[in-house]
């Protein structure tokens, strides 16, 4: 049994499909009781990294999970680890029922009664084939049969695309609430940025196989600040080197990391970026992997 | 191997019948239903014709109806049992990569190899047992047909002998063990199917004909032969136990399929054939049979999704 402080640790995890190499030695931990945020664009290398994670792919580096190298040892690593990397992949000749049974008989740490309460507040049948289930609704019960193994780590890849918003919010409030505990932690990937911010605590960006950020929220908002610039400041404001500028409805907005909140100030109004502000931020600040990785 | 285990194997196994129960459950009712029905029509259309057949000692002398349909009818449930096993492999090894869910199953704390060993034995076990359960239905049905027909008909009275339950269930139990040993020899074909399944999905099943007949093409060629040792090999993994089967027959004096009753009955059916098994070469099947399951499992251990 893994006691160690971190669930995951990643050392100069790198990956080539080829003669295209999708991610560049990146190194990251994820301890307990955190949850993660990986974004970058499509191509980013988030899938890649995830999949070896999970064991589902070989590298070149160095990846626990859980003390355990993932990609020899993933039957065993999965008593422990729940994912989701698609929410269409259930076995769709199953019906709802056979599904849960062929659950409770595989997994040694599937717990039915929470499944079936999960299911219970939603509209799927336990008598229905998974085929005939709407898109959104095949993702409710993967995510109920995901939210109900016990496990220390839980990795979503992109887990509430095609649901609707109140499913979204619902489902992440859950995660929270219900799922989260100190001994667990989550690595989720999404698009949909703003709906995960408040959930998370720690974020890290990958461009092009590289990480450029990793931090913990509370570190971003004391390091990276957004002002709207005051007109007769511009100048003295992009004197102090912005990660970031653009104009928006005339307002010249700034954002800046390490600058001195007395000296941000004396610029304009100042706020915190949003993730997805400081991802657009800091994905188009070129060679913005150098000085921001924790 | 735990109690967990076992349980975590019944349950695959379990799952692989619910994904092929159209082939092995709904199709064979389809046909006996098929057949009942055809059965009934027939009777009805032409029942006065039959009443008015005279029985010759002839006929009467030559044929035991029951034990033709009883034979012929274990013998069609194991040709279908072949052909639809033979699909099953081809199919079943790459079948958990639909529809995007290969990611699902990989999410289990199940091994590939145990996945593809748990297909394997499907595949000679559960699913024979079920064509078993449906040549024994088969049986029911005939004995049934035959006592009706036999009561308006006097040729098919006295063609219907009709054989003791003890002779039935001889039968039932000398087919099974036919069908299994012809299983386990011919094992590394329909693995080998199931490993091309693994890379070539849809298209295994024309590879594999095509593979075969090139490498014994290559073969004849090379050493100009039309009877090489691989072709050889692969004509004994394929009908071996049939030969078995009819170098029995013609020891016995008989010809023919319709005499297999009379073989059983004799009683000597099972410990005779099972001493004509190369078991040495059944042996070495399945330690290939395990190789290609191995490297089935190693391809499934590579692949994430469609």
């Amino acid at each position: 049994m893994h006691d160690g402080a971190n669930i995951i640790e990643v050392r100069g995890l790198s990956k080539k499909f080829g003669a295209s190499r999708v991610l560049h030695g990146i190194d990251f931990s994820v301890p307990s009781g955190r949850i993660y945020g990986l974004i970058g664009h499509n191509g980013a290398g988030k899938t890649t990294a995830i999949n070896a994670i999970l064991g589902l792919t070989d590298y070149e580096g160095n990846v626990s999970v859980l003390g355990r190298e993932p990609y020899r040892n993933r039957p065993e690593l999965m008593k422990d680890v729940a994912f989701i990397s698609d929410v269409a992949s259930l076995p769709r000749f199953l019906r709802v029922s056979e599904l849960l049974d062929l659950m409770v008989h595989l997994h040694p740490n599937f717990v039915l009664a929470r499944a079936a309460e999960l299911i219970a507040d939603t509209d799927i049948r336990l008598s229905s084939r998974i085929r005939t289930l709407s898109k959104g609704m095949m993702a409710q019960l993967h995510l109920a049969i995901v939210m109900a193994i016990n496990a220390r780590l839980l990795v979503l890849d992109e887990p509430t695309l095609g649901l609707d918003i109140t499913f979204r919010k619902r489902f992440y409030r859950r995660l929270v609430e219900d799922y989260m505990d100190d001994n667990r932690s989550i690595l989720i990937t999404t698009h949909q940025v703003d709906e995960i911010e408040f959930l998370l605590t720690d974020l890290i960006f990958l461009r092009k196989g590289r990480i450029i950020l990793n931090a913990d929220m509370d570190r971003i908002a004391s390091r990276f600040t957004q002002i709207v610039v005051s007109p007769d400041m511009v100048a003295a404001a992009e004197a102090e080197r912005p990660v970031f500028r653009v104009v928006q409805l005339g307002q010249n907005i700034m954002i800046f990391d390490g600058l001195d909140p007395a000296r941000a100030r004396e610029f304009g109004h100042v706020t915190t970026p949003s993730v997805s502000d400081l991802f657009v931020a800091l994905m188009e600040t070129p060679n913005s992997e150098s000085g921001v990785e924790k | 191997m735990s109690a967990y285990d076992l349980r975590a194997a019944a349950t695959l196994m379990k799952k692989e019948l619910i994904e092929h129960k159209a082939a092995f459950i709904y199709v064979p009712g389809i046909l006996i239903g098929v057949a009942v029905l055809t059965f009934f029509a027939a009777t009805w259309s032409n029942g006065g014709a039959l009443k008015e057949i005279q029985v010759t000692s002839e006929i009467s002398g030559k044929l035991d109806l029951f034990n033709v349909l009883y034979a012929g009818s274990i013998m069609a449930w194991m040709g279908y049992l072949s052909l639809m096993l033979f699909f099953y492999f081809a199919g079943s090894f790459s079948a958990d990569s639909k529809n995007n869910a290969l990611l699902f199953w990989k999410s289990l704390p199940v091994s590939d190899f145990e996945i593809m060993a748990t297909k394997t034995i499907t595949g000679i076990t559960l699913l024979p047992m079920i064509i078993f359960g449906w040549a024994l239905v088969t049986a029911l049905a005939a004995t049934i047909a035959l006592n009706a027909l036999a009561s308006i008909s006097p040729l098919i009275a006295s063609l219907n002998k009709g054989v003791s339950i003890w002779t039935m269930i001889n039968l039932e139990i000398s087919a099974m063990v036919f069908v299994g040993v012809t299983l386990l020899w011919q094992l590394p074909l329909y693995v080998f199917v199931g490993l091309l399944g693994t890379l070539l999905r849809g298209w295994a099943v024309p590879a594999f004909v095509l593979i075969l007949f090139m490498l014994s093409a290559l073969e004849g060629i090379i050493f100009f032969t039309p009877e090489g040792y691989f072709s050889t090999l692969v004509e004994n993994r394929i009908g071996a136990t049939f030969d078995i089967v009819g170098q029995m027959g013609e020891a016995m004096g008989m010809r023919g399929p319709e005499n297999l009753a009379d073989m059983v009955a004799a009683g000597s059916f099972v410990p005779d054939f099972l001493a004509r098994i190369n078991w040495t070469s059944m042996v070495l099947g399945w330690f290939v049979a395990l190789a290609f399951v191995w490297l089935a499992s190693e391809v499934r251990r590579r692949q994430l999704a469609d």
